[in-house]
C-alpha cells in the first residue's frame, strides 16, 4: 500500500514537472523571439521539515537567502533564469549518534553561496486570466563550521559542512484584471534534499558522519500578487504552504515567503 | 575486614606449611595455596604467588615441533598443557628445581621467546554484607545506604548517572560480557535470564560455570543483572547478556593459564566485552598475550586496578590493552584501598556496592544480595558502559570506547588533581555523558 502511494505520488510530481518545464519550453515560443533582461533582486525565507536517519527523525530546516538573477526572456511567453547568491541555513535539530561522541546539533546558522536557475513560461491565456508553468532549481553549496566541543576532558572540535537543493515546478494561474497588481495562486512539486556532514576530533578519537536529509512533503500551494508600478519595475511577493507529515504522527505546515524586485530593460 | 584479620592466622599457618613442604621436596599441590580466605593484593605480596612446579614457556613460533618438545625433555620438564591460539605451554618442571631457576634456565634459550611463573591471579574484593538495594552507585540522591541503623549516606550524584544514560540506551543482547571470574550463579533471579548457557568452568574443566564463592555472581551483576524485573538489583546494561567463564577457585584464586584462557575462550566466542576483576602484583607475558589477543579482535578489557593501595596490578597494568578502573566511594571520594598509578584509566564507585548474591552461599533469613567494597566492584560498572557504547556503535574499536570512557569522565578530584591523575585517572565514569548526545550550541 505504502508502495502503491509512493508510485502513484511519483507519478504525480514527474507529472506535474514534465508539464511545467516541457510546457513551459515548448508552448513558450508562442509569442515569437523577444529578448529582454530583467535583473533581480530577491530575499527568501523558507522553513522545511526535513527527515534523517532513513526518514526515522525530523527537524526543520531553516534558511534565509538573498539572490540576484538575471532573467532572460527568451520569447514572449518563455523567461530563464540565472540565480546566485548568499544564505543562511539553521541544520538545527540534526542528531548525530554515528560519531564517537552523539552530538545534538544546535549550533545555529551558517552561511553559504547558493547558486540556481528557473524558467517560467505563459501557457495561455483567457481573457483576464492566465495560466503558467514555473520551475525553479536551486542548490545551497554551504560553508564549513567549526565549533569546539566543551565539558569533555579533553578539548573538542567539529566542523560542520551542509549542502542542499530543491526543485520547484508547477502550474500557476494568474489574474491580470486589476490594474498594477496581478495575484496569482498554484501548485507545486517541491523536493528538498541535500546532506550534511560533522567531523569530530577529541585527542586522538575522531570520526565523521553525513546526515542525509529530505524535505518532508512533496506538494506545495503557493500564493501571491506581482505589482508593477512602473512599465520596468516589478515587485513579486509569494507565499507558499506545504503540509508535511510529521515522524511521530500529525502534521505540520511548511511556510516559505518571498519578496523579489524585478527591473526590465 | 574482620573476617580477613580473623583468616590472618590461617593464612600464615598454611604458607608456613607449604614452605614446609617446598623445602623437604613434598610437590605442593596446586590448590593448597589456594586454601586461603580471599586477601588482598598487599595482604598477598610477601609469599611466592605462582603455581608450584610450573611454569609458562612460549617458543619462537619458528620453532619447530620437534625443538620443542627437545628443549622440554632436555630440561626434564613436561608440557601438561598448551594454550591453544596463544601458542604458551603449561610446562611441569622436576620436583626439585625451583620455579625461579627453572624460568631462568628457559630464557636463555634463543628458542623461547618467554618463560614466566604461573602467576596467581586474585579476585579484588569480598562481599561483607547481606542487605537489599540502594544502588547509590548508579544513582545518587544522598540516600542513605542501607537498612541498618548507622549505614552512611552518599554525596547526591556521586553516581555514574545511569538513569539519564539509559534514555540513550539499555543495552543490546547482542552485546555479551564475559565475566571471567568465581562463575556467576546460574539460577539467580537477577541472573539466570542474562546468562548465555552455562558457560565454561576452566577450574574444573566442565561446561557449567556456577559460583561457589559469590565474587563472580556479584561482578556480574553489576555489569547486567537483569533489569526492570520487579526485584533485585539494576544492572549497568540491561539488555546485555552474561557469558560466565569460571577461572577462580571457590577461594578467589586461579592461575595465569586459566585465566589466559579465558579470556582466549571470550574473545573466541563472541565477548565484545571482558570483565576482569581480578589480578596479580606479577608481570605475566601470558596474561599479556592474552589480553592482546582479545584486544586485536576488538573485545574491550575492563579490569580492577587492585586494592593494595599501592601500585597497579595486572592485567590492570597492561596499559594498551586494558582499562585499568579505581574506586570511588558514595562521596565521590578515591577509596583508600584503590591501587595507583599512571596506568588507572577512570574510577568508578567501589565502596559499598549492592551486588546479587549466589542463592546457594545466602543464609535463609537474607535475600540474596550483598554488599562489596573493593575495585572488583568498580570495573564492572564500566564494562556495562561499555557495552552501553557498543550497544549504540558497534563498529566502535576498544581503544575508541576506551578514549569515550575516559574524557566523558567526571574529574571529581580535580580540586587536589586537575586532569589525569594516577588515583583516579581521568575521573568518576559518567554514562550520561558518554552515551547521551552532547548539546552543541553557538
Amino acid at each position: 500500500m505504502a508502495i502503491s502511494r509512493r508510485r502513484s505520488r511519483a507519478f504525480v510530481a514527474a507529472a506535474l514537472l514534465t508539464w511545467s518545464l516541457g510546457t513551459a519550453a515548448v508552448f513558450g515560443r508562442g509569442g515569437g523571439p523577444l529578448l529582454a533582461w530583467k535583473p533581480s533582486l530577491g530575499l527568501e525565507y523558507l522553513s522545511r521539515t526535513i527527515v534523517w536517519d532513513e526518514e526515522t527523525r525530523s527537524s526543520k530546516l531553516g534558511a534565509s537567502f538573498a539572490l540576484a538573477g538575471l532573467e532572460v526572456q527568451v520569447f514572449k511567453s518563455l523567461t530563464v533564469s540565472a540565480l546566485a547568491g548568499y544564505s543562511f541555513i539553521n541544520w538545527n535539530g540534526l542528531v548525530f549518534r554515528g560519531l564517537p561522541f552523539s552530538i545534538d546539533y544546535e549550533a545555529g546558522s551558517s552561511g553559504g553561496f547558493m547558486a540556481g536557475g528557473g524558467i517560467d513560461a505563459v501557457v495561455f491565456t483567457a481573457g483576464f486570466w492566465e495560466l503558467g508553468a514555473t520551475g525553479r532549481f536551486l542548490a545551497s553549496l554551504g560553508s564549513t563550521k567549526k565549533l569546539t566541543i566543551s565539558g569533555l576532558n579533553e578539548p573538542g572540535a567539529l566542523e560542520g559542512r551542509g549542502t542542499w537543493m530543491r526543485l520547484e515546478a508547477g502550474p500557476v494561474v494568474a489574474y491580470k484584471g486589476f490594474e498594477g497588481f496581478s495575484p496569482f495562486l498554484g501548485g507545486q512539486f517541491d523536493r528538498l534534499w541535500g546532506a550534511f556532514t560533522l567531523d569530530e576530533t577529541v585527542k586522538e578519537l575522531s570520526g565523521s558522519e553525513e546526515k542525509k536529509i529530505k524535505g518532508k512533503g512533496s506538494f506545495a500551494v503557493i500564493g501571491g500578487t506581482r505589482w508593477e508600478p512602473g512599465p520596468s519595475f516589478g515587485l513579486n511577493f509569494q507565499v507558499s504552504l506545504l503540509p508535511a507529515k510529521k515522524v511521530g504522527g500529525g502534521v505540520s505546515l511548511d511556510l516559505g515567503a518571498s519578496l523579489k524586485a524585478v527591473v526590465s530593460f | 575486614m574482620s573476617i580477613r584479620l580473623k583468616f590472618t592466622t590461617a593464612v600464615g599457618l598454611i604458607t608456613l606449611a607449604a614452605a614446609v613442604l617446598a623445602i623437604s621436596g613434598v610437590r605442593i599441590r596446586p590448590g593448597l595455596i589456594l586454601e586461603r580466605p580471599l586477601v588482598t593484593s598487599r595482604e598477598a605480596a610477601d609469599r611466592p604467588d605462582y603455581v608450584p612446579g610450573q611454569i609458562l614457556v612460549k617458543f619462537r613460533p619458528q620453532t619447530q615441533v620437534v625443538a620443542r618438545a627437545y628443549a622440554l625433555a632436555a630440561l626434564e620438564s613436561r608440557a601438561i598443557a598448551r594454550l591453544s591460539r596463544l601458542d604458551i605451554y603449561v610446562v611441569a618442571i622436576p620436583r626439585d628445581e625451583s620455579v625461579e631457576k627453572m624460568v631462568a634456565v628457559y630464557e636463555g634459550n634463543p628458542d623461547v621467546e618467554f618463560a614466566e611463573p604461573n602467576y596467581l591471579c586474585r579476585i579484588d574484593a569480598t562481599p561483607n554484607d547481606n542487605l537489599f538495594q540502594y544502588q547509590y552507585a548508579l544513582s545518587n540522591t544522598g540516600q542513605q545506604i542501607g537498612s541498618v541503623a548507622g549505614s552512611p549516606r552518599g554525596k547526591a550524584s556521586a553516581d555514574i548517572k545511569a538513569p539519564t544514560g539509559w534514555e540513550e540506551s539499555k543495552g543490546s543482547p547482542d552485546v555479551l560480557i564475559a565475566v571471567i571470574d568465581t562463575g556467576v550463579d546460574l539460577v539467580h533471579p537477577d541472573l539466570k535470564n542474562k546468562v548465555q548457557g552455562s558457560g565454561r568452568d576452566f577450574v574444573n574443566n566442565d561446561f557449567d560455570a556456577g559460583d561457589d564463592n559469590g565474587h563472580g555472581s556479584m561482578v556480574a551483576g553489576i555489569a547486567a543483572a537483569e533489569t526492570n524485573n520487579g526485584e533485585g538489583v539494576a544492572g549497568v546494561s540491561w539488555n546485555s547478556k552474561i557469558l560466565p567463564l569460571k577461572a577462580m577457585n571457590k577461594d578467589g584464586v586461579g592461575p595465569t593459564d586459566k585465566v589466559a584462557e579465558a579470556i582466549r575462550f571470550a574473545a573466541d566466542n563472541g565477548a565484545r566485552i571482558i570483565n576482569l576483576s581480578l589480578g596479580s602484583d606479577e608481570p605475566s607475558n601470558t596474561l599479556r598475550d592474552a589480553c592482546k589477543y582479545a584486544f586485536d579482535k576488538g573485545v574491550f578489557i575492563a579490569a580492577s586496578a587492585g586494592n593494595g593501595g599501592a601500585a597497579v596490578h595486572y592485567p590492570a597494568a597492561y596499559d594498551n590493552y586494558v582499562f585499568a578502573v579505581a574506586a570511588t566511594d558514595y562521596n565521590d571520594a578515591r577509596a583508600s584501598f584503590s591501587a595507583i598509578g599512571a596506568e588507572v584509566d577512570a574510577a568508578a564507585p567501589g565502596v559499598r556496592i549492592l551486588a546479587p548474591y549466589p542463592l546457594s552461599l545466602t543464609s535463609p533469613d537474607y535475600l540474596p544480595y550483598a554488599y562489596g567494597d573493593g575495585t572488583s566492584f568498580a570495573a564492572p560498572h564500566v564494562a556495562g558502559l561499555a557495552a552501553l557504547i557498543k550497544s549504540l556503535k558497534p563498529s566502535l574499536s576498544p581503544t575508541e570506547i576506551m578514549n569515550i570512557i575516559r574524557y566523558s569522565a567526571d574529574d571529581v578530584n580535580a580540586d587536589q588533581f586537575k586532569g589525569k591523575d594516577e588515583f583516579l585517572g581521568y575521573g568518576r565514569i559518567n554514562i550520561e555523558k558518554a552515551i547521551i548526545p552532547l548539546k552543541i550550541e553557538k
